[in-house]
């Protein structure tokens, strides 16, 4: 080692001495506690201020554990090495708190630094510790903030409004009341200029008023005003506000705000203003409402009750008896016994009030002697004086003769509605808002098949499930609504299942007077019945209008003014019109004029209660112009009032039995006229034939066989009800008698049918040829034949005429007859004539030949083969 | 009773007594138009032959014989009904001026009463 070296260590130890030196200086002066410990946290150096700190001496901790020498910050102590040997990095700042030795019980505070000490080789060999009471300070702090809280909660418990501004006018705090009167949180106004705030900045001028006196107060000055601010809801609030600046010296370091909500301190006063200008009055008002008030008042005097005072009311009460200066006993004997005045005295002797309700009274007001019984609340209230004895009573009370008899008379009326409720035929129920049963009247009960009682509490779908699906939205919507619903529904009813019901079921809301609605009230009715009858009657409408249509009769309903108003199918046909034109007559339109005024003398009958119907035959006048009689019977319906109200009229068609009546009467007439008619035919064939007849007996057998003509033609007419004959039965019938057998008649022609008129005729000519034949042609010998032929003449005029040709052959020869007989006159002239047709007569030496044209008018040929026939 | 000259018109259509009345009023000397058996045949008569008198079957079939009474009225030819017929009341109120002669008749009963109406 050389000098230099020496010299060089020597300075070296002696800085290293110096800077242990400064250690230990500061170890030892230093105002914290420093320490060392080992790995095994042995103390290896310790300050005295941590001596101090932890209460033992500097000596007493070297060598030993912390946990010998500190045991309760053991724990802590092996925590923080324990986090430094895993880490290597220093704990700093570490803040704990616990009791040391030297004052066990006191809780103190330290902050705590721990370091790692290394060696050459930077091992950690020991922890270094800086430990710094901070109990004090702790202490102080929590102070410091309880105070602030404390001042914090006080302020924002205050009603009063107070806050903290800012030199420049920003709100630096406000407290609860202030925030909350005006529902706001702190960040809606701290920070803001003051007079940019919600409370404010409703109105112009208030926020130019507050920053005007804002800046007087920046000038030292405490302003203090009435404000009116606006609070919550947009309400406002009448403030006794002040504005008060706090100075540091010459230094304004903010100005505090604060208000008062004098608000209802203003109204009081108005209110207090009011009362006073009013009990100016008072007293006159109070002997008004004395004298005036509904409840009878009276003042009794003394132990006798003499009366001081007594309102009106108490007047009318006792039937304006005159009571003052009287007492009780004298005035009311007719109230003795019945315990008033006892309790009187029993009150004026206590001096305790009594108070009676509805108590029983009767008072002879009227001198009748007749007790009128009222009823009473009342208060007998004793009057003390000045020396503390009862000197009076006040009586105050009212007569509730006429409130019982209301409530009686309610009592009645909501029995009435009980009995209604129970026993009307109608089914009623109340439901609350689950729709379980709260009331339920018999007849529901009945309606549902289910005792009564056993609906209570339970839920309509208990007792009516098959209902659920057709109620449940009804009744929804009524409680949502509130609207009445009303409907019909159908269905089984639980009691008796199977058995289908129909009702009408009306809903509606209950509610309260506040509109809430809480249930639902119920009205069914069984309409079931009702129903089937409804079915019945329209069946039965049916049946009527069936029978009404198919009548075989006319049937109508006729309205009193006679307009038709409904008629049936039959009654159209028979008058010709349509329904609906009918409809828009009426039954004078088609009377016919001639029968109209019987017809409504008769209905007058009727309206009049003279005859019950009547009936006529008639005359309508038909659509077609047409007459056609019916049968009329009317009969009138009427109200149940008994006023008419229509006639049913029933026609029937009997033109058919008129035009027969009609018929046989011109049948008669025409009888008439044909017999005499007949008796002058007969003269006159009597008369005709005695003119040829050389003989009687000649007459009789001509006479005879004329008539016998006659009667064929009749027969044959008969036969075909007049109407005509068969030309060739004409011919053989006529010709018959005159012994046509053997082949001497020879019949040819067509089928003709030949009219009346043709018939009588042709059956005459042929009588009186066959005459003429048998006496003087071809019949007059055994060999003679007559031919009678008949043709259509086709070739001429369109429709054929009929030619008939009778020839006689093999008879003598004939002559013309010089004299022109009947018999002549009828074959050569007359039929012809009554025909309109032509005859031409040839006496031929072989024979007479007739020929008859006839025309077409007087018969019908018939087709070949037969047909029906014509006429 | 001669009814000579007279011309008389009847109308009858009933043959038998068409055929009586034609010998009647021959028989009285009258000379006989007809007898028509309708009315046609009657206004066709009238127009052809100057008949002073007339005797009218009022029914003739399904007809009658008042238009050959107009006609007559019209023409003053007198004539009388011969009518089987019992409405004739109804008849002469409607023909005043004719004389009904009822049937059956008598031959002195048709003539007499020609005769009263042919004098007028």
């Amino acid at each position: 080692m050389t000098a230099n070296e020496i010299s060089k260590r020597k300075q070296t130890v002696a800085e290293l001495q110096s800077v242990n030196n400064l250690l230990n200086t500061i170890l030892t002066t230093a105002p914290i506690g420093i320490c060392f410990v080992d790995r095994d946290l042995r103390f290896v150096r310790v300050n005295e201020r941590l001596a101090e700190i932890n209460g033992i001496p500097a000596e007493a901790h070297l060598g030993r554990t912390v946990s010998e020498v500190l045991p309760t910050l053991a724990e802590i102590l092996h925590e923080v090495t324990g986090r430094i040997l895993a880490t290597g990095e220093a704990v700093l700042n570490h803040e704990f708190s616990g009791e040391t030795p030297a004052a066990p019980g006191v809780t103190r505070f330290w902050c705590e630094h721990w370091y790692p000490v290394r060696d050459g080789t930077g091992e950690i060999m020991a922890f270094g510790g800086i430990v710094e009471d901070i109990t004090e300070r702790r202490l102080a702090e929590e102070a410091l903030r309880a105070s602030e809280e404390r001042v914090h909660q006080v302020i924002d418990s205050m009603f009063t409004f107070v806050g903290m501004i800012a030199p420049d006018g920003t709100l630096t705090e406000a407290n609860h009341a202030s925030l909350a009167a005006a529902r706001l949180s702190r960040s809606d106004v701290i920070g803001k200029p003051f007079w940019d705030c919600y409370w404010w900045n409703y109105d112009l001028a208030v926020q130019k008023r507050l920053r005007a006196s804002f800046d007087r107060a920046v000038r030292g000055e405490v302003v203090r005003y009435e404000e009116t601010i606006r609070v919550a809801d947009d309400q406002q609030a009448v403030l006794d506000f002040m504005l008060k600046p706090v100075f540091d010296g010459e230094r304004l370091l903010f100005v505090i705000p604060s208000a008062e909500d004098i608000t209802w301190r203003k109204q009081a006063e108005a209110e207090r203003q009011l009362r006073e200008a009013e009990r100016a009055s008072e007293g006159e008002r109070l002997t008004q409402f004395f004298k005036q008030a509904p409840s009878f008042m009276a003042m009794l005097d003394g132990p006798d009750h003499v009366f001081q005072r007594a309102n009106d009311a108490y007047l009318r009460l006792v039937g304006g008896r005159n009571v003052v200066g009287q007492p009780v006993r004298e005035l009311f004997p007719d109230v003795e016994g019945q315990g008033f005045f006892e309790l009187l005295d029993e009150v004026y002797a206590s001096g305790q009030a009594f108070v009676g309700r509805d108590v029983p009274i009767a008072f002879q007001n009227d001198g009748s002697g007749v007790a009128e019984q009222r009823f009473l609340d009342f208060v007998y209230q004793p009057v003390v004086g000045l020396d503390g004895q009862v000197s009076g009573i006040f009586v105050d009370g009212h007569d509730v003769t006429e409130h019982r008899r209301d409530q009686a008379a309610l009592q009645e009326r909501l029995n009435e509605i009980e009995a209604l409720y129970a026993n009307t035929p109608v089914g009623l129920a109340l439901f609350d808002r689950d729709l379980q049963f709260v009331r339920v009247n018999k007849a529901l009960a009945e309606i549902n098949g289910i005792p009564q009682s056993d609906h209570i509490g339970r839920s309509i779908w208990d007792i009516l499930p098959t209902l659920r699906d057709a109620l449940e939205p009804r009744l929804l919507e009524v409680l949502q609504t509130g609207e009445v619903t009303e409907f019909e529904v159908s269905g089984e009813i639980p009691g008796k299942p199977g058995v289908i019901k129909a009702w009408s079921a009306k809903y509606y809301p209950l509610t309260q007077p506040n509109g809430a609605i809480v249930g639902v009230g119920a009205i069914v009715d069984d309409i079931t019945e009702r129903r089937r009858a409804e079915a019945a009657m329209r069946a039965s409408e049916a049946r009527f209008r069936g029978t009404f249509e198919n009548a075989a009769v006319g049937v109508a309903h006729v309205a009193l003014d006679g307009a038709w108003l409904s008629v049936n199918e039959k009654l159209c046909s028979i008058v010709g019109y349509s329904r609906d034109e009918l409809l828009t007559m009426t039954f004078q339109d088609i009377t016919h004029p001639e029968d109209l005024d019987a017809d409504l003398a008769q209905q007058g009958q009727v309206l009049s209660g003279e005859v019950s119907t009547y009936a006529m035959d008639k005359r309508y006048v038909r659509k077609d112009g047409s007459e056609v009689w019916i049968a009329l019977t009317v009969s009138l319906q009427r109200l149940e009032t008994g006023e008419p109200d229509h006639f049913i009229s029933v026609i029937v068609d009997i033109s058919a039995q008129k035009d027969a009546e009609a018929h046989r009467e011109f049948l008669m007439r025409e009888l008439a006229h044909r017999a005499k008619n007949q008796l002058a035919v007969i003269q006159g064939v009597a008369s005709q034939t005695a003119r040829s007849a050389g003989s009687l007996d000649e007459f009789r057998e001509l006479f005879s066989n004329r008539l016998q003509g006659m009667v064929i033609s009749a027969d044959l007419l008969v036969a075909q009800q007049w109407d005509g004959t068969p030309l060739e039965d004409l011919v053989r019938r006529h010709l018959e008698p005159f012994g046509t057998a053997g082949g001497r008649l020879v019949c040819q022609g067509p089928d003709v049918f030949l009219g009346s008129n043709a018939t009588e005729s042709i059956g005459l000519a042929f009588h009186e040829l066959a005459t003429n034949c048998v006496k003087y042609g071809a019949w007059s010998v055994p060999t003679g034949v007559v031919r009678v032929r008949w043709t259509l003449d086709s070739d001429g005029a369109q429709p054929p005429e009929l030619q008939l040709d009778w020839t006689e052959r093999g008879g003598p020869a004939v002559t013309p007859p010089t004299r022109e007989g009947f018999g002549r006159r009828v074959i050569e002239r007359m039929v012809a004539q009554k025909l309109g047709g032509t005859v031409n007569s040839v006496f031929d030496v072989g024979g007479l030949s007739w020929t008859l044209r006839v025309p077409p008018t007087q018969f019908v040929a018939l087709p070949p083969g037969g047909g029906s026939r014509p006429f | 009773m001669n009814l000579h000259p007279h011309r008389v018109l009847i109308v009858e259509d009933e043959v038998f007594i068409a055929a009586e009345l034609e010998d009647i009023v021959r028989d009285a000397g009258a000379e006989v138009v007809g007898p028509a058996m309708s009315a046609h045949d009657a206004l066709r008569l009238i127009e052809n032959h100057e008949i002073t008198a007339a005797i009218l079957d009022v029914r003739l079939g399904d007809h009658d014989s008042l238009p050959v009474a107009r006609r007559l009225v019209a023409a003053a030819i007198p004539f009388i009904f011969h009518t089987g017929n019992s409405d004739s009341e109804a008849l002469s109120n409607d023909w005043p001026q004719a004389v009904i002669v009822r049937k059956p008749s008598t031959p002195e009963g048709l003539l007499t009463a020609l005769a009263a109406v042919t004098k007028k």
